[in-house]
């Protein structure tokens, strides 16, 4: 599903002191994996996964995103490309404020164009699966963290994306709520959701399939989960 | 269609966030349209009032004169109006050639002739007019009947009076057809009724046309000729056939008088077009003024929504940022942005209509100017202040549509 070879991203100009956040990166991801992205250090997991989430961009080497050459695509191609492939679940949530939990989820479907009756019934039924049944009016201020945690897990499901992109999903979140977010994870990674997860903590990542660990924005080693 | 209402209930759900600073920018648009609106209601009121006043002395009209200002001295030494019975059959006959529809003779009694009825006295304009006079003045005829070539041509000793002259000499509750009244010691025997005439606002804004319509007695001008004792014509009034020829007509008839009088006198002619020109002149360039500033509160409104839009652009970044990741276009994050400035500017122009309504019909009340509704005008005072919205939307909603979504994401 990703293919990434050779990938190189640096900050300013050769004149300024240039900043190097990736080195040099090949990773290949499967669809149906779970991997989890480490690194102690600096923002370099953070760039990494916006690029593969078709946000950012990148100096040299190369990503294929099911087959398709991502850098040549034109910002509509990759919006559409985030539209119905990619769902992000993001640490501080990124919940639109004064749209209810309803209208949150149902926000990518009317990207896609969807009836407003067919867009509230998917939603309506993604929220309830997720246990938020009785929050679909409410705005993210009155929900919990790890209900607008789910909120959001929920609006990232919405188009049926093959793949969920989640940067520190727990890091706003108590260790309880975290493991429930986690086993949600596992849960949709079962039934067939291809997952990358950027995390700074040891037992969030174990519960992912593969653990890729960074240093300096290179990747140092390929561990598969037990 | 339901996308569109989703995108409304969003915009609405995000202008209620800056639920003040949206009604701000929402009442420079209100003070605009309703400033467009009472400016056009004026505008057309004035204009309407003008020209139902103007059409009293007959839009075709083209009056002939003798002209005392002319610059050879010798055409001023010569007495009298320099206009014979004579003149006017020779005009009278070549109608059809010169493009004169009708004619008609006047002759002004001189002013100290009174006219009574019993102990009842007025002092009215006493005008000698041919048969055709009250057609081409656009005098309508309330009771009785008009003039006819035999009441002119046998001097018949008949009058037309007008409301005002009636209301003073005619006994009040009486049928004042086919009663008698004296001018000058004369018996005439009154046939017509004139309907009044309403020259207030001419009169109001000091133009000689002002004069009063409504204290005139009419009658044949052989008549008043013969008790003068002379045939001499004070001028003639025209209707010519087409409006648009009204000053090529009057010049030719010019000539005739001129041609009639070799070296005797000069002519002027003065035509009711040249005056509706004058008018529209005036009038357009009061309109200028009135939309000019007008379109300045629009402007200061678009400005205000620009202002709004900017400022929620920069506020909402992160939303945008998170939009974008979502899968949002930029033709989706435009016409988030649009929709906004565009719905401020709809409930403006909506609002303005309200107010401009109001406004409209208290001024047309103060100026006793004519209340004339446009549909026209509330269709494009509402097409106004959308396109001002979109307009002053578009700069603030092309930079969010954008922006770099990792930036946008980044952002506080």
């Amino acid at each position: 599903m990703i293919s990434i070879k050779g990938l190189s991203k640096a900050y300013g100009s050769i004149d300024t002191s240039l900043l190097i956040v990736l080195k040099n990166i090949h990773l290949h991801i499967e669809a149906g994996e779970f991997v989890a992205i480490m690194d102690p250090s600096g923002s370099g997991k953070s760039t990494l996964l916006n690029i593969i989430g078709a946000l950012d961009t990148f100096d040299a080497g190369s990503y294929h995103f099911n087959g398709q050459n991502v850098p040549e695509l034109n910002r509509d191609a990759l919006a559409e490309l985030r539209l119905n492939n990619i769902g992000f679940v993001f640490q501080s949530f990124n919940l639109i404020p004064q749209l209810s939990a309803l209208a949150n989820v149902e926000l990518p479907m009317l990207y896609t164009r969807l009836k407003k009756t067919t867009r509230q019934k998917a939603a309506v039924k993604q929220l309830t699966t997720l246990g938020l049944a009785d929050r679909l009016d409410h705005k993210p201020g009155e929900l919990s963290g790890g209900q607008q945690q789910r909120v959001a897990i929920a609006r990232a499901l919405a188009n049926d994306p093959a793949l969920i992109i989640a940067d520190e999903p727990t890091g706003s979140l108590d260790t309880e709520t975290g493991i429930e977010i986690m086993q949600l994870f596992q849960s949709l990674n079962r039934q067939g959701k291809t997952i990358v997860m950027v995390t700074h903590e040891e037992d969030i990542a174990a519960y992912a399939s593969r653990i890729v660990r960074m240093r300096d924005g290179k990747i140092l080693k390929n561990v598969s989960a037990a | 269609m339901s996308r569109w209402l989703s995108n409304v209930a969003q915009a609405l759900q995000a202008l209620n966030v800056h639920r003040r600073r949206a009604a701000l920018s929402v009442l420079g648009i209100t003070i605009g349209i309703a400033a467009v609106m009472a400016v056009g209601t004026i505008s057309r009121g004035g204009n309407h009032l003008i020209y139902r006043e103007l059409e009293t002395f007959g839009l075709n009209s083209v009056w002939l004169y003798r002209n005392w200002n002319t610059q050879d001295v010798s055409l001023r030494e010569k007495r009298g109006s320099g206009i014979e019975n004579a003149d006017y059959d020779g005009l009278n006959r070549d109608r059809e050639q010169l493009g004169i529809r009708h004619i008609s003779p006047i002759v002004d009694a001189p002013h100290n002739w009174i006219s009574k009825q019993g102990n009842r006295e007025a002092n009215a304009q006493i005008i000698g007019v041919g048969r055709d006079y009250t057609t081409i003045a656009n005098d309508k005829l309330i009771a009785g009947r008009l003039f006819n070539q035999n009441d002119i041509d046998t001097r018949q000793a008949v009058v037309m009076l007008a409301p005002q002259i009636v209301s003073i000499l005619i006994e009040p509750g009486t049928d004042p057809i086919g009663q008698q009244i004296y001018i000058d010691g004369k018996r005439f025997l009154v046939v017509g009724l004139l309907a009044e005439k309403s020259r207030d606002f001419l009169a109001s804004i000091g133009s000689s046309g002002g004069q009063n319509a409504n204290d005139r007695i009419l009658l044949p001008y052989t008549v008043i000729q013969r008790m003068l004792g002379h045939k001499e014509i004070r001028n003639l009034q025209l209707e010519v056939e087409e409006f648009d020829e009204a000053e090529t007509v009057a010049q030719n008839a010019r000539q005739r008088l001129l041609d009639n009088h070799p070296k005797g006198f000069d002519y002027r002619a003065e035509t009711m077009a040249s005056y509706i020109e004058t008018t529209n002149r005036i009038l357009n360039g009061v309109a200028i003024i009135g939309i000019v500033s007008a379109s300045i509160s629009l402007l200061v409104g678009g400005m205000g929504i620009m202002n709004v839009m900017g400022t929620a652009v920069l506020e909402r970044t992160r939303e945008i940022g998170v939009r974008k990741a979502i899968g949002a276009r930029e033709k989706d994050i435009m016409t988030q942005f649009l929709m906004e400035a565009g719905l401020i500017s709809a409930i403006g122009g909506l609002m303005g209509l309200l107010v401009g309504t109001v406004a409209s019909i208290v001024l047309a009340k103060v100026t006793g100017f004519p209340l004339i509704p446009s549909p026209m005008q509330v269709m494009l005072a509402l097409v106004i202040s959308i396109v001002v919205g979109l307009l002053s939307g578009f700069f603030p909603a092309r930079r969010a549509a954008r922006m770099k979504p990792v930036k946008a994401l980044r952002s506080e």
